[in-house]
């Protein structure tokens, strides 16, 4: 180097001071900064608005609930589990406490469009292995149960893993090492890239100090779901659900579009042979073994609950007959196929009315509360693992 | 966008302290090579350096032989390769297509099976960087002996993705300074402007970007009151060079870190009273380029208003197209073109009207940068928006009905 001017130096010491500034704040906000008076990940705390909270965030409000003595009752899954259309004074999980009493303590970890094995899986599974006996509950399609990485929640688990939290499983890495290695070499770079992200705030915690700042004092990216208040802090935007239209207006709007994706739910996943028996697409069902096989830890197994929805009866009354036929049915083949792996599986939402929907899949505030009678009820019968 | 990322973080954080620390003016040359040689194989992959290194290879023996014969033909091979990859398809499905469709489908169809999915990384740059050593050489300048000097001067890393376009002199100039020995105050300039550009780039243009991106959906856009329309107009103009000049900013200051100052790309183009004026301040590496290697090779202004004309249109258009292979690029070139032809001549071709317009946009410059800010944001149309129907349908938003 050559000779280095004072003013020099002050900027060097500068850069240097703020930088580890930065970092110890981020170290202070990942060990304590979360969402006050958490009920759940409503848009405006999300992934979906780049809001995007940290595993270790989601750690901690699950920590925060739990105390010693009582067992942990953490929710995954997508919007149905969220609880997407009920107000958040009415959520369903809130009904699920009141339900379970105070031996149990319920925490909301789902994502609006997250697979089981996403986010609050791996809060249960880190958990699980820190010896908090709990239950875990998803929710997913009768076909599906997905990798931990690929879609907008996949950097959970790079910062569960960067962190060390997971349960090690062989068949896990290996599944996701052969599916970086055939994506495109574009996908599996962004992919890579998330996962140095996530090495890297394991270190200097740059995006837990984020986090709390666009969580406590302002914004700084613009997006178009919060775009009315985009730079307004994110306790200052309440969690609030448009108002329910009456049953008879709920519906009717888009009947055909909804219908289609009614008929397409299980539409791949069973052909009517000529005895009028409903045979398995070996491709869909093999597929589901093996994801299942290679993504939820053995450990965890026994004390999940996985939850399947049908639509609402507005659509299903629209059925045909082979076609409520082959739901029932693939409803039922996709609980033999997570029991078999010792995961207790069920289909929810049969003697539910149009009242307990606010759209074709998810509930309203009436089936909510059915939902959860429903999923305490097995929870009672559950053994929580590790036990307490 | 390449400097934003995880990669980069980690790599700089390996490459620029251990830069800075080596003593030895070799060393440091070998440790700049490696480092671009990592950077260039990781952005581009296996796929896209290999055409690179063979560009390379026939540019530099070809300026070292001096044999003018060898020269033009690799003059010839970078722009049949940047033509290949880049615009074969182009020019076979659009150009090829619209004089012969049947002719044209076949040859897209060849193109395709042909060409990879993507040309390889930054090919333009290579490709106009080569083409200026080689003709300087031929123009009877001394070409770059040293291997290692030519491997840096072509594969730099802070210019390689997004320029600036270097001049091999102005860079064989600055290189030795930089490995001579690393200054503070170069560190310091550099780590600021790279904020700078960091600032311009994430919290400004992606912003925008978001914002741009959302009403600009059909089913928002629509929507839009006039205002609000220009609004976004303005957004687009705003985007555009925070972002690129946001990058520039990147390129020079992470140069300026190793003591190698790269030229500048922008001076504030949106202050310009002309557009002359806007030419001269807006991708000043690209728009100097242009003039040097296309335009007074083409005759310039020497040969007449005509061909002055035809001339400018010409590099303008190829200017255009060197943004991408479409019709949207070509067309806002050929926009710049006309307006550049009108902007120098207006003053004698209208006669007593246009000296008198001359004289009130001397006397007025703000008259003249209010007319070459709308003239540049109609331009952003054309070039953001394709097919040429969507700009239309935009510009009649803003409340201009060109019907």
């Amino acid at each position: 180097m050559k000779a280095i001017a004072w003013k020099d130096h002050l900027f060097f010491a500068g850069v240097a001071v703020g930088f580890l500034l930065a970092v110890a704040l981020g170290r202070e906000a990942a060990r304590c900064s979360k969402p006050a008076k958490f009920e759940r990940f409503y848009w405006s705390i999300s992934p979906e608005s780049l809001y995007y909270p940290t595993y270790a965030t989601m750690e901690r409000l699950a920590l925060a609930r739990w105390s010693p003595g009582k067992i942990l009752v953490i929710v995954g899954g997508n919007s149905i589990l969220n609880g997407a259309g009920q107000p958040v004074e009415e959520l369903w999980s809130h009904r699920l406490q009141a339900l379970l009493g105070p031996r149990y303590a319920v925490i909301n970890l789902s994502f609006r469009g997250a697979l089981p094995t996403e986010g609050a899986a791996l809060v249960a599974e880190a958990l699980q292995r820190r010896g908090i006996p709990l239950i875990f509950i998803a929710n997913t399609a009768p076909d599906t149960c997905g990798l931990p990485v690929g879609s907008i929640y996949g950097y959970l688990y790079w910062e569960a893993a960067a962190a060390g939290k997971l349960q090690p499983y062989a068949p896990r890495d290996r599944t996701i090492a052969k599916w970086l290695a055939q994506n495109y070499p574009a996908t599996r770079e962004k992919q890579l890239e998330i996962k140095r992200a996530a090495r890297l705030n394991h270190w200097l915690h740059f995006q837990d100090l984020w986090n709390h700042v666009g969580y406590h004092h302002v914004f700084t990216v613009w997006n178009s779901v919060a775009r009315w208040t985009p730079w307004a802090p994110r306790n200052k935007v309440p969690d609030r659900e448009p108002p329910l239209p009456p049953v008879a207006r709920r519906f009717s709007h888009n009947n055909a579009g909804e219908m289609r994706l009614a008929r397409a739910s299980t539409e791949r996943l069973l052909t009517l042979d000529d005895t009028g028996q409903w045979i398995k697409n070996p491709v869909v069902w093999d597929a589901l073994d093996t994801t299942i096989e290679a993504t939820i830890v053995p450990d965890l197994r026994p004390c999940t609950l996985m939850i399947f929805s049908i639509d609402c009866p507005y659509y299903r009354n629209q059925l045909t007959a082979d076609e409520l036929s082959r739901d029932e049915t693939a409803y039922r083949v996709a609980e033999a196929v997570w029991t078999r792996y010792g995961i207790r599986a069920l289909v929810a939402g049969f003697g539910y009315t149009g009242e307990d929907y606010v759209d074709r899949r998810h509930l309203a505030p009436s089936g909510g509360a059915k939902l959860a009678e429903l999923i305490a009820a097995q929870i009672l019968t559950m053994q929580p693992s590790p036990p307490p | 966008m390449i400097f934003n990322t995880y990669w980069f973080i980690l790599f700089s954080g390996v490459f620029f302290p251990v830069h800075w620390l080596l003593r030895r003016p070799a060393w440091r040359a070998a440790w700049l090579l490696a480092g671009c040689v990592v950077f260039h194989g990781h952005f581009a992959g296996p796929a896209g350096v290999m055409p690179i290194v063979l560009l390379g290879l026939c540019t530099y023996f070809a300026a070292l032989s001096r044999h003018r014969g060898l020269i033009t033909a690799a003059v010839v091979l970078n722009v049949a390769a940047l033509g290949g990859c880049k615009y074969a398809l182009f020019f076979s499905a659009q150009v090829l297509g619209a004089i012969h469709p049947g002719l044209g489908a076949a040859a897209a169809a060849q193109t395709a099976a042909l060409l990879p999915a993507a040309p390889p990384l930054a090919i333009s740059f290579f490709a106009f960087e080569f083409v200026h050593y080689l003709i300087e050489v031929r123009r009877g300048q001394e070409p770059i002996r040293r291997p290692h000097v030519f491997a840096l001067f072509a594969i730099y890393f802070p210019s390689l993705v997004a320029g600036p376009i270097k001049r091999y002199q102005d860079f064989t100039a600055q290189l030795p300074l930089g490995l001579a020995g690393v200054g503070t105050a170069d560190v310091t300039a550099g780590a600021l402007r790279v904020t700078l550009g960091l600032a311009k780039k994430l919290v400004l243009a992606d912003n925008l970007t978001q914002m741009i991106n959302f009403y600009q959906q059909p089913h928002v856009a629509g929507y839009l009151s006039q205002g609000e329309t220009w609004l976004l107009i303005a957004a687009l103009g705003a985007r555009i060079l925070l972002d690129f000049s946001g990058y520039s900013d990147m390129a020079i200051g992470f140069s300026r870190m190793m003591g190698v100052r790269l030229p500048e790309n922008f001076n504030y183009p949106y202050l310009a009273t002309s557009l002359q004026d806007f030419w001269q301040r807006w991708h000043i590496s690209l728009s100097t380029w242009i003039r040097d290697y296309i335009y007074i090779p083409l005759g310039g202004n020497r040969l007449g208003l005509g061909r002055k004309l035809a001339n400018g249109l010409l590099a303008f258009a190829l200017c255009g197209l060197w943004h991408g292979p479409a019709w949207n690029f070509v067309l806002w070139g050929l926009w710049h073109g006309v307006g550049l032809a009108v902007n120098s001549s207006y003053v004698t071709a209208l006669g007593p009207v246009g000296r008198a317009l001359g004289w009130f946009f001397a006397k007025v410059p703000v008259a003249g940068w209010a007319l070459t800010l709308l003239f540049v944001a109609f331009g952003w149309l054309l070039f953001f928006y394709e097919p040429t129907e969507a700009a239309l349908l935009a510009a009649q938003a803003l409340g201009l009905d060109y019907r």
